[in-house]
């Protein structure tokens, strides 16, 4: 019996294992997150020669299309010879023209935004003027029915276009954009969104600028919309100043908290240990899981060998009503940790000076007394450094890795 | 990067300097990324010029990139120092559409390359570049296509500030960092000339490049007594146990000379 099913047969008396399912190799590193349709039938990643790969769920291929345009020979003296093709930002699934079938945005390095349909055939483009590395924010931002597709490119205009690819409104920030934008439902739609700067905007749905907000560096990360506190919805960011903010509606900063090192992708929020108050997730440069409460209060982190850099996963893998959350490091390696994490005690006589109420001794021995960190309930080695943690919400849940390599995989959890 | 057993086995180039050379176990460790440094006059320019013309006398390639003073204006500079041209294989690359056939005649060994992105930037103004276009990718582009036909080894780029106003530098320290591990990846011996602030403790603008760089070249002009005298010091040299002392630089009968290393010169 491995450690996973030993730790899981101490709860709810359920035993299981995490287990590879399949993997895919594609023919290049493969340079986006996967994304899944809210079916699981599709999955579509990006490469770094710019193919863009549909497999099912069973990681069998449906469909490649290249999509980079020709060029001259004096452009291409110009660009980066092995990457100017690399699609970077993960590409989303929607059915963006509500024909009853989902289309699939996909943006590559060459700042071109690109429809496809489910099989894969180029329904429209549009040009920014520079590189794209962020993915687009697909979702009806001025309430009249229809999907609008809103992506940043690194020429600091952040485009608001039709579902048929159609320019509607663009705005100019003070530097590049590569950060998601996210909506913020409220008495008037806000679309948020972060820069190269380290500014953060808000703008209407006529694309006017609100209010903006300043952090110390350079944000990639996608701003979170959520309720932390009361009844007002508040914005998550991460900046690459090492710091994560909580903003109010207006702008206004509510806390922030220090982490130890860059902050690259989005925060989650969830109620991870059922105490009603939703509680804050994000990976650092650090090498640590945080996870700080609705105040911006340290409550544990977890801490791997090398920077975590994507987005955690917060799911209950196994069906036990508690929530485990998976990161991916740099270290090579995914980690499951219990989502209530470990208390050590300031003295327990007997055993040395200090203790923990579970796990083994030796994880504390560096560890402060008095305080919470992350509980490890299972690690899996994967090929290099971990860029991207998908779920899969299917009968049993799993979930895509990838890991700057040709290669990803799928692991799912299998009740014993 | 291969490791040594021995210091013997350190395969250096000489800087073609009499007196420093001496100074430096014989040269620069191959494959160093070396910044030359100094303020306008001191001779930046010429220094690594004469190393790629003795280079190419040695039957070395070498690529000279100048993004700012034009080849016309560089070359005949390097005549009024009295550099015989005729004496080397002397290719200049005018422009990017034919690069494969212009370097073709430097296949052969002991050639001296010369490309002018001024000129070449002048040419290509009215071009609209796809996204993500760089000068810095065209540096490189250009430094690998020369590799693939040549048997290329030394590499000068004059100038880093230069680069600063061509390429897009918002995050110039992961910039520049790139730049350096590029061209140790490239396997090249490489000189970086650097427009040094009028300080000796600002060897460079963004103050990373000294520590990114294997080695740092000082050049200054030193004021005493209304006479104003070249000075030449080695900062740092990886893998070199290198006198650190200023030495006056002169050039004379078509050579470079660095003396009096430690001592105040005879004025």
């Amino acid at each position: 019996m491995d450690i996973f099913s030993k730790l899981f047969g101490f709860k709810k008396e359920k035993r299981g294992k995490i287990v590879k399912e399949w993997d895919f190799l594609a023919d290049e590193t493969i340079t986006t997150n996967p994304a899944v349709s809210k079916d699981n039938s599709l999955i579509v990643f990006g490469t770094k020669n710019g193919k863009v790969y549909a497999l099912d769920n069973k990681g069998k291929i449906k469909w490649i299309i290249e999509v980079h345009k020709k060029l001259r020979k004096e452009e291409l003296f110009f660009l980066e010879e092995d990457k100017f093709k690399q699609i970077s930002a993960e590409p989303v699934i929607a059915d963006i023209n509500n024909d009853g079938q989902d289309e699939i945005v996909v943006s590559s390095e060459m700042g071109i935004i690109y429809t496809l349909s489910n099989g894969g055939k180029l329904l429209w483009s549009f040009s920014t003027q520079d590189v794209i590395t962020a993915s687009p924010l697909i979702a009806d931002i001025d309430n009249d029915g229809n999907l609008e597709i809103v992506i940043g490119s690194n020429d600091s205009f952040l485009y608001a276009l039709n579902n048929n690819g159609k320019l509607i409104w663009k705005f100019k920030a003070q530097s590049g954009i590569e950060s998601i934008p996210a909506i913020l439902r409220s008495v008037q739609n806000q679309i948020i969104f972060g820069s190269n700067d380290g500014t953060v905007y808000s703008l209407n749905d006529k694309g006017r600028l609100l209010w903006k907000f300043k952090t110390g560096d350079k944000i990639t990360a996608q701003p979170t919309i959520g309720r932390i506190d009361d009844d007002k919805l508040s914005i998550i960011i991460g900046s690459q100043d090492s710091c994560l903010y909580a903003l109010d509606e207006k702008g206004k900063l509510i806390w922030k908290y220090e982490s130890g090192g860059k902050i690259f992708s989005k925060a989650v929020i969830s109620d991870i240990d059922n105490d009603k108050r939703p509680e804050i997730l994000f990976g650092s440069c650090d090498d640590k899981l945080h996870v700080i409460s609705n105040r911006g209060n340290k409550i544990w982190d977890y801490e791997t060998n090398f920077w975590v850099v994507s987005s955690p996963l917060v799911m209950d893998i196994n069906n036990d009503n508690k929530l485990e959350i998976f990161i991916g490091s740099y270290d090579n390696y995914i980690y499951m940790l219990d989502s209530e994490g470990n208390f050590v005690l300031d003295y327990m006589p007997g055993i040395s000076s200090i203790t923990q109420q579970s796990g083994h001794y030796s994880d504390i021995i560096t560890k402060e007394p008095g305080d919470f960190y992350g509980k490890l309930l299972w690690k899996q080695k994967v090929d290099s450094i971990v860029t991207g943690l998908k779920f899969i919400k299917e009968k049993r849940k799993g979930m895509l890795v990838t890991t700057n390599t040709k290669k990803l995989d799928k692991f799912i959890y299998e009740e014993n | 990067m291969e490791i040594i057993k021995n210091k013997k086995e350190i395969e250096r180039v000489k800087t073609h300097i009499i007196g420093l050379d001496e100074n430096l176990e014989g040269g620069i460790p191959i494959n160093h990324t070396v910044l030359f440094s100094g303020t306008a006059g001191t001779m930046k320019s010429s220094i690594t010029f004469n190393i790629l013309y003795n280079e190419a006398l040695d039957g070395n390639t070498g690529l000279y990139l100048t993004l700012e003073q034009s080849t016309d204006s560089l070359l005949n500079h390097m005549v009024n120092l009295d550099f015989d041209l005729s004496k080397i294989n002397l290719i200049v690359i005018p422009d990017i559409s034919n690069i494969e056939k212009d370097i073709k005649s430097a296949t052969k060994k002991g050639s001296l390359i010369i490309a002018d992105l001024g000129a070449i930037r002048k040419k290509l103004k009215d071009t609209k570049f796809s996204s993500g276009s760089d000068w810095l990718n065209a540096i490189f582009n250009l430094i690998k296509k020369v590799a693939k036909s040549t048997d290329l080894k030394l590499f000068v780029l004059d100038s880093l500030a230069a680069l600063y106003v061509l390429s897009k530098f918002e995050d110039p320290r992961s910039k520049l960092f790139f730049i350096f591990e590029s061209l140790r990846d490239l396997n090249l011996t490489s000189y970086l000339i650097s427009e040094a602030p009028y300080s000796r403790n600002n060897i460079t603008e963004f103050g990373v490049e000294e520590y990114l760089a294997d080695g740092v070249i000082q050049l200054q002009l030193t004021e005493r007594y209304r006479k104003v005298t070249r000075e030449i010091s080695i900062v740092k040299m990886r893998t070199t146990n290198c006198n650190l002392d200023i030495f006056t630089l002169e050039y004379k009968n078509g050579k470079f000379q660095a003396m009096y290393g430690g001592k105040t010169p005879v004025i």
